[in-house]
């Protein structure tokens, strides 16, 4: 399994507050924040882009924006469960933990360290 | 006869005063009532009823037939809710949480690849306790068309109201003066607005009769804990005056109520003495049929 996730192709994003690439701090929650960096299988930085989603005034959800940049896996902090819905649906797999840097959360989900998120795993807060 | 309880204001006690008012008119009428407060229902609860499941809630949703589907993102592009999310050659994503039933999508598509299925939004309960047939709503819960759960509710409470050869519709409102409570108060033949000697209860009372207004729904007005502050009660009585509006009826904040509440248990079955009250409120109500 580790190695066969070398070995397909995906593009993996994480929601961040600026462009430092792989030290950025991961942002708190996954759709209110800054810019996407987005990370190859192998944990290289290969664009970071501004969040031009609703949540930031612009148009369009930010999974949306996300797939429209390809991304198969998203790593954040927080989600709610219709943005899981959202992803699912868009065949996004989503991984939540509490790690601070986009490195840190890359090397966890290489090494089959986080589990895949359902809506149960929302946070407190958007639970209905 | 259908009677609407609302007053914007929450906590005036609607739920009190239709549950009352029901027990009373059925002395005398078949009576039904119906709690549309469907966020938070719980007239069942102050008339000690054990409800029963009557039938399901549905709501349109679109269904999308993929092999008509050209991905060209015009369903996507209509919906105003964005619960239908497109990216360039994929198949339209879909949200099935935040789709209101507007069946836009299904319009909009030029392949005919979408067509109409259902979602469930919320539940009908019924029950009966102390002569009073009770017809409950309740929105399913992270639903958002509550507005639709009423009116459903009350179009699906006239086959039973049939059926019971009803009288008496009474019709428990949410609080506020939303399309929930506008849905609660449409087509009624008179509205009853339940108030509380408070700035905010006087604010909103305002904004609620302005909809009796609108509608053009005979009124009246019923100011409940009136002793709470009796200086602020006039101040609503000179309000109720000036705009020619009938107070209908003056209860004071007592125990009783709490222990109705807590008890589960009409407030007439506490005390009777409210009994005068509330037959007071239905004679002006009665009155006004003339």
């Amino acid at each position: 399994m580790e190695n066969l996730k070398k070995l397909i192709k995906m593009k993996i994003v994480i929601p961040t507050d600026s462009k430092k690439g792989l030290d950025d701090q991961i942002a708190e929650h996954f759709g209110r924040c800054l810019t996407y960096t987005f990370l190859n299988e192998k944990g290289e930085v290969i664009e970071i882009i501004d969040n031009i989603s609703e949540h930031s005034g612009g148009i369009g959800l930010p999974p949306k924006l996300m797939k429209e940049h390809g991304a198969d896996v998203l790593l954040c902090k927080g989600i709610g469960p219709r943005a899981i819905n959202l992803c699912k649906e868009l065949e996004i797999d989503v991984y939540v933990y509490q790690v601070d840097t986009v490195k840190e959360i890359f090397n966890l989900w290489q090494n089959n360290k986080l589990k895949k998120a359902g809506e149960e795993d929302a946070c407190e807060e958007h639970k209905t | 006869m259908k009677i609407a309880v609302t007053g914007g204001k929450g906590g005036t006690g609607k739920s009190m005063m239709a549950t009352s008012l029901a027990i009373e008119f059925a002395k005398n009428n078949k009576t039904a009532l119906l709690d549309v407060d469907v966020e938070c229902p719980n007239d069942h609860l102050l008339l000690s009823i054990k409800k029963k499941e009557y039938s399901k809630i549905y709501q349109s949703i679109p269904k999308w037939d993929f092999s008509k589907c050209t991905k060209c993102g015009k369903c996507a592009s209509v919906c105003k809710q964005n619960a239908i999310v497109f990216v360039k050659n994929r198949y339209p994503a879909f949200v099935k949480d935040i789709c209101i039933g507007c069946k836009a999508c299904i319009i909009s598509c030029p392949e005919n690849a979408i067509s109409e299925s259902k979602k469930v939004i919320g539940t009908i309960y019924t029950g009966k306790n102390h002569n009073v047939n009770l017809i409950s709503g309740e929105l399913k819960l992270g639903e958002l068309a509550s507005g639709e759960v009423v009116a459903e509710v009350r179009k699906r409470s006239e086959e039973i109201n049939k059926k019971l050869k009803i009288e008496i519709v009474l019709i428990d409102s949410a609080a506020g003066i939303g399309c929930p409570v506008i849905a609660s108060l449409v087509g009624t033949d008179y509205i009853v607005a339940v108030t509380e000697p408070t700035p905010s209860a006087l604010n909103d009372l305002k904004r609620v009769l302005y909809l009796a207004d609108h509608f053009q729904i005979k009124h009246g007005i019923v100011i409940n804990k009136h002793d709470l502050s009796e200086k602020f009660c006039l101040k609503i009585e000179k309000f109720a005056k000036e705009k020619n509006i009938a107070i209908i009826g003056k209860i004071p904040y007592k125990k009783d109520f709490v222990n109705s509440t807590v008890e589960m248990k009409p407030v007439v079955e506490i005390n009777p003495n409210y009994q005068k009250t509330f037959q007071g409120i239905i004679n002006q109500i009665n009155s006004t049929k003339k």
